[in-house]
């Protein structure tokens, strides 16, 4: 069956001419620090040949004998062509310099290295890179490319100065979000106000809204693959930077020069520090630090090895009553091999570890509650360039998941009984295969499936609930027994059609499953949030994906329009019961609902490009619902994340070489929430009765801030510069909560109280690099 | 335990320390009111058994009870005994000779405008409340005064509490209801943190704790109701999960009625 679908996938290879190839390939790089360069352009002059970079700077195309100009090309660098005589295969090593910044009339920006392009199959994908949303403004002055993709279509905030985020109506446990390939289970510090992503260390966060290529599994509703740097392999430098909140350090430099590299970056708050010079506050803490670190090194020509580690951790504690820390760590080990001009291979090792720690003391009672997950990863990718019409892309994965539910334990005196709840085990197989096929000059076909399966271990208890969540009876598995076994074929299909050069249409298909779920019932990031994993109850949600989009580069490439329409349906969504008892339960499941939902929505984006102004404007209109029994009488109502309208505007100007000034508005549609529709009395005390589930809605939320960059030295050794800008800029009241209470001087009086967080938040940080 | 979303609640507030609280009017939504039943057979001959019945009211109005008069109210005690509850007052119906029995069921019967509804509840086996204690719990910079109840939760599965507290006679808005899935057998010793500032105990008060033993579906009403109907809720708001059969929300329950007090030092 499965060798019967390979075979089919494949069957458009089998069509090809079989006239002799031969191929260009080689590696593209930064001439400045050395760094591969992802999604860079590689076009063959006057025809419709062309391919792309990939993750690791490798290229490979296919051409039948003859001379080419080939044009490689990346955003922000200075184009470079090369005359090619092919008669045998070629190996083209490529550096490119960087842009011309000052001659903003010069740069060149390649339509196929960002994110949305006209050209190919791929939609639903956003890219970003550091030096192009360096200048955008943020809260707090700290850089996070999780809150500058907030600005895109179809990806939505969790909340005010939140990194959580909803992509096209999904939960924030739908998205995958991997760190040089390393799972990250909680990618939030300090309650999303900062994300796990230290700006300085990252090369570049790739966003899939839908049309997942068929590598990546595992999510429902998007895919955040996010690559650190390497390290500069030409020169040592030092760079760093001081803000209000956080210092941040970073040293990279060569092994052997343009051959291998490293760098490791460390980032820490210190308002704690401020915290202790209060006497009352004394002894309170909250920080969080994290570091990154890397080391490629080339061990031939054909052989590259690159380790990667990521470690974090926030603490937070008042009084040594209450204290909670978190953390995620992941290691990457990471082998290319070259076979042959044609071949590139990747081989993965992965280790990823996010657990929490809850310490509660009040008189007696010393009580901890633990909770760990871990990952063990083995990935195998090939690249196959088959000829200048097909490149296949083929492997496998297995992940090794242990969880650790739930772990409570108290001192001698505590009033609690120690519970440890049994560890889970599975296994999260798949393999894979994707062919992109290029018929002629307009058309572009990907055609792929990923199929997955996940084996439920034994090792301890499993359950049987019944529909109120009574545990009906109880089975012991041992370790070596498989409790249930899932098994879901993921089809991957687009096609891209270029009406002429400058405008295409796409449509694709897209099924994911998801076997790890997060169930929240915060709206925000909760460290304390719950990752399971599928079981005998929880089933593998299921989403079913529909897309079309157009594009379209407007006056000769200074603007961008895209649209793009989804239509998604999910299966086997969760949600928690009423009533339900996340941290005192015997198991999680017991306190689970299972439901649908469903998600449509269509987003526009018109981009500038190019000039001393660029920016964007996006717009989403979008709906997303959920009907889990047990909830709301079994009617579909709207999901937490559903938000009619978000708008974002989003604006750079390079006002001098010195000063470079930006700014941005957002407004959206307030989130469906569930304000009471009656009250009464029951024991004295004031009940609210509510009617129907997420049927009200927060006020409409809006907000302006400014930036503005000041480069205040650069010479060839020193780059310094100070970075300013004020979130909130009209002081709007935005809601965070809004809740019901009796008024404090007539409490027969019902007070509806709005909290707002952020008003007018100034940052000013100063950058250096040497 | 439940406090602990409520802590990461407040962390956010305090490190956004420009997070500020403003009253708003919205528009809400009102529905037809709803019958609620607050029903309760005790073993204490003081309170005896009583069962209030009203309707739900809109948000926006003042919090006195809609009373709901007229109805016929019966109490059966296991298969025996049927005791009705006469109308005391305008909505409140009682029987002071009622006095409940460990063990025994109940069997709640309202009849109003021909609507039956109906509920049951058994009474568990009383748990003795040892004492109530006075102690220092320091909480975000300042040190304030708690009371601590202290209880034998006795070895096998099924104890259920649920504890009031008033302050100077005036019941303070907060409910603490515990299963003993992790205090079986256990010395229980667990502080009643309140919830609003102004509720502080401060030196001379004197602080009463009402602690009932209840029955499972009681202790899952209470749960449920101070995770989300209390107007903040800690989880998505939603009704209390009520034990009533029939077109009406509240609770009935069976429950064992203990009183300690103590003046705050």
């Amino acid at each position: 069956m499965k060798a019967l679908l390979l075979l089919s996938l494949f069957s458009s290879v089998q069509k090809v001419s079989g006239q002799k190839n031969y191929t260009i390939s080689g590696s593209i790089k930064s001439k400045k620090n050395g760094e591969s360069i992802i999604g860079a352009s590689i076009e063959v002059s006057n025809s419709n040949y062309g391919t792309t970079s990939n993750e690791y700077g490798f290229y490979s195309i296919s051409l039948v004998p003859g001379t080419y100009q080939i044009v490689y090309s990346a955003l922000g660098k200075t184009p470079d062509t090369v005359r090619i005589n092919l008669v045998s295969n070629v190996e083209r090593n490529i550096s490119l310099l960087e842009a011309n910044y000052e001659l903003a009339s010069v740069t060149v920006t390649s339509s196929k290295s960002s994110g949305r392009s006209v050209a190919g199959s791929q939609m639903g994908i956003e890219r970003l890179s550091v030096p192009e949303v360096k200048n955008i403004p943020v809260i707090f002055g700290e850089k996070d490319l999780l809150k500058t993709i907030q600005l895109l279509p179809g990806i939505k905030t969790a909340g005010d100065g939140n990194s959580g985020i909803f992509v096209r109506g999904g939960s924030t446990d739908q998205n995958q979000i991997i760190l040089d390939e390393a799972n990250i289970y909680n990618a939030a510090h300090l309650f999303g106000f900062f994300s796990t992503f230290n700006s300085d260390a990252i090369k570049d966060i790739a966003v899939y809204k839908g049309a997942m290529p068929a590598q990546y599994g595992g999510r429902l509703s998007s895919v955040l693959d996010v690559k650190m740097n390497e390290g500069n392999n030409q020169n040592a430098g030092v760079g760093g930077s001081l803000g209000l909140i956080s210092a941040k350090l970073n040293v990279e430099g060569p092994i052997q020069k343009n051959k291998s590299s490293f760098l490791i970056t460390a980032r820490r708050t210190y308002a704690d520090v401020f915290l202790k010079m209060d006497e009352k506050y004394k002894d309170n803490q909250l920080f969080f630090y994290d570091l990154n670190a890397k080391l490629n090194y080339e061990l031939g020509k054909k052989d590259k090895l690159y380790l990667s580690g990521y470690f974090g951790k926030d603490v937070l504690g008042f009084n040594n009553q209450f204290t909670t820390n978190w953390g995620n760590g992941t290691g990457t080990l990471r082998w290319n091999h070259i076979f042959n001009s044609r071949l590139f291979s990747n081989t993965s090792v992965i280790y990823s570890n996010y657990n929490y720690e809850f310490k509660v003391k009040n008189g007696t009672n010393d009580i901890k509650i633990f909770s760990q997950i871990r990952d063990w990863n083995l990935k195998q990718d090939y690249q196959y360039s088959i000829n200048n019409k097909n490149n296949l892309r083929f492997g496998w994965s297995v992940i090794y998941h242990i969880i650790r539910p739930g772990e409570i334990t108290g001192n001698a005196t505590s009033s609690i009984n120690d519970k440890i709840q049994d560890k889970r085990y599975s296994f999260e197989n798949a393999i894979y295969a994707s062919n992109v096929f290029k018929p002629n000059k307009n058309l572009n076909i990907t055609l792929g499936a990923r199929l997955s399966g996940f084996n439920v271990m034994g090792g301890g208890k499993f359950f049987n609930i019944d529909e109120k969540g009574y545990i009906k009876d109880t089975v012991i598995y041992a370790r070596e027994n498989i409790v249930k076994t899932y098994c879901n074929l993921e089809p991957r299909v687009s096609i891209g059609y270029m009406l002429n050069v400058n405008t295409s249409i796409k449509a694709a298909y897209t099924r994911n499953a998801q076997y790890m779920h997060q169930i929240t019932n915060s709206n925000g990031s909760n460290p304390l949030d719950k990752w399971a994993s599928t079981s005998n109850i929880i089933k593998p949600q299921i989403s079913n994906q529909f897309s079309l989009g157009y594009y379209s580069n407007i006056l000769l490439n200074t603007y961008e329009f895209t649209a793009e329409a989804y239509y998604k349906e999910m299966d086997n969504v969760l949600d928690y019961r009423n009533g339900a008892d996340l941290f005192l339960n015997e198991t999680i499941e017991a306190q689970l609902l299972f439901g649908k939902g469903r998600a449509y929505g269509i987003e526009f984006m018109l981009k500038k490009k190019t000039g001393k102004l660029t920016g964007w404007i996006s717009y989403t209109l979008s709906k997303s619902e959920r009907k889990i029994n047990g909830i709301n009488n079994n009617e579909w109502y709207n999901a937490t994340q559903d938000r009619t309208h978000d708008i974002s505007l989003v604006g750079m100007y390079q006002l001098s070489k010195k000063w470079t000034l930006s700014g941005n508005f957002v407004f959206y549609t307030g989130g469906a929430v569930t304000f009471p529709s009656g009250k009464y009395q029951v024991n004295g005390q004031t009940v609210y009765y509510y009617n129907s589930r997420n049927a009200d809605r927060m006020p409409n939320y809006h907000r302006l801030d400014f930036g503005a960059t000041l480069q205040l030295k650069k010479t060839k050794k020193w780059s310094k510069e100070l970075v300013f800008s004020l979130y909130n800029v009209y002081g709007r009241e935005n809601a965070f909560t809004i809740n019901f209470r009796d008024n404090k001087d007539n409490p027969n009086l019902t007070e509806i109280v709005q909290t707002s967080l952020f008003r007018w938040v100034p940052s000013i940080s100063y950058n250096f690099k040497f | 335990m439940k406090k602990i979303n409520s802590i990461i609640h407040i962390a956010i507030l305090v490190f956004a320390l420009s997070g500020c609280e403003k009253v708003i009017d919205l528009d809400l939504n009102t529905t037809t009111p709803v019958i609620v039943i607050d029903g309760q057979v005790t073993n204490s001959s003081t309170i005896g058994s009583i069962v209030k019945l009203s309707y739900t009211n809109k948000v926006k109005s003042d919090n006195s009870i809609v009373p709901l008069p007229g109805a016929t109210v019966t109490i059966q005690e296991d298969n025996g005994t049927i005791y009705s509850l006469p109308e005391e007052a305008n909505g409140i119906y009682r029987n002071e000779s009622l006095v409940g029995i460990t063990g025994k069921t109940y069997h709640l019967k309202v009849v109003t405008n021909g609507v039956t509804l109906t509920s049951s509840s058994k009474m568990p086996a009383m748990v003795n409340f040892d004492s109530l204690v006075v102690e220092d719990f320091p909480i975000f910079g300042k040190t304030v005064k708690v009371v601590t109840p202290f209880y034998n939760d006795p070895k096998g599965f099924g104890n259920n509490y649920n504890l009031f507290m008033f302050k100077n006679g005036r019941l303070i808005k907060d409910a603490f209801a515990y299963d003993d899935l992790f205090i079986d057998g256990k010395t229980v010793t667990f502080p009643l943190i309140n919830s609003r500032e102004e509720d502080e105990l401060k030196k001379g008060d004197f602080i009463e704790v009402v602690m009932n033993c209840i029955d499972y579906d009681n202790y899952k009403y209470w749960f449920s109701f101070s995770q989300s109907s209390t107007g903040s809720p800690q989880a998505v708001p939603d009704n209390p999960i009520s034990n009533i059969k029939g077109k009406a929300i509240g609770i009935f329950g069976a429950n064992t009625y203990q009183k300690r007090s103590v003046v705050i030092p």
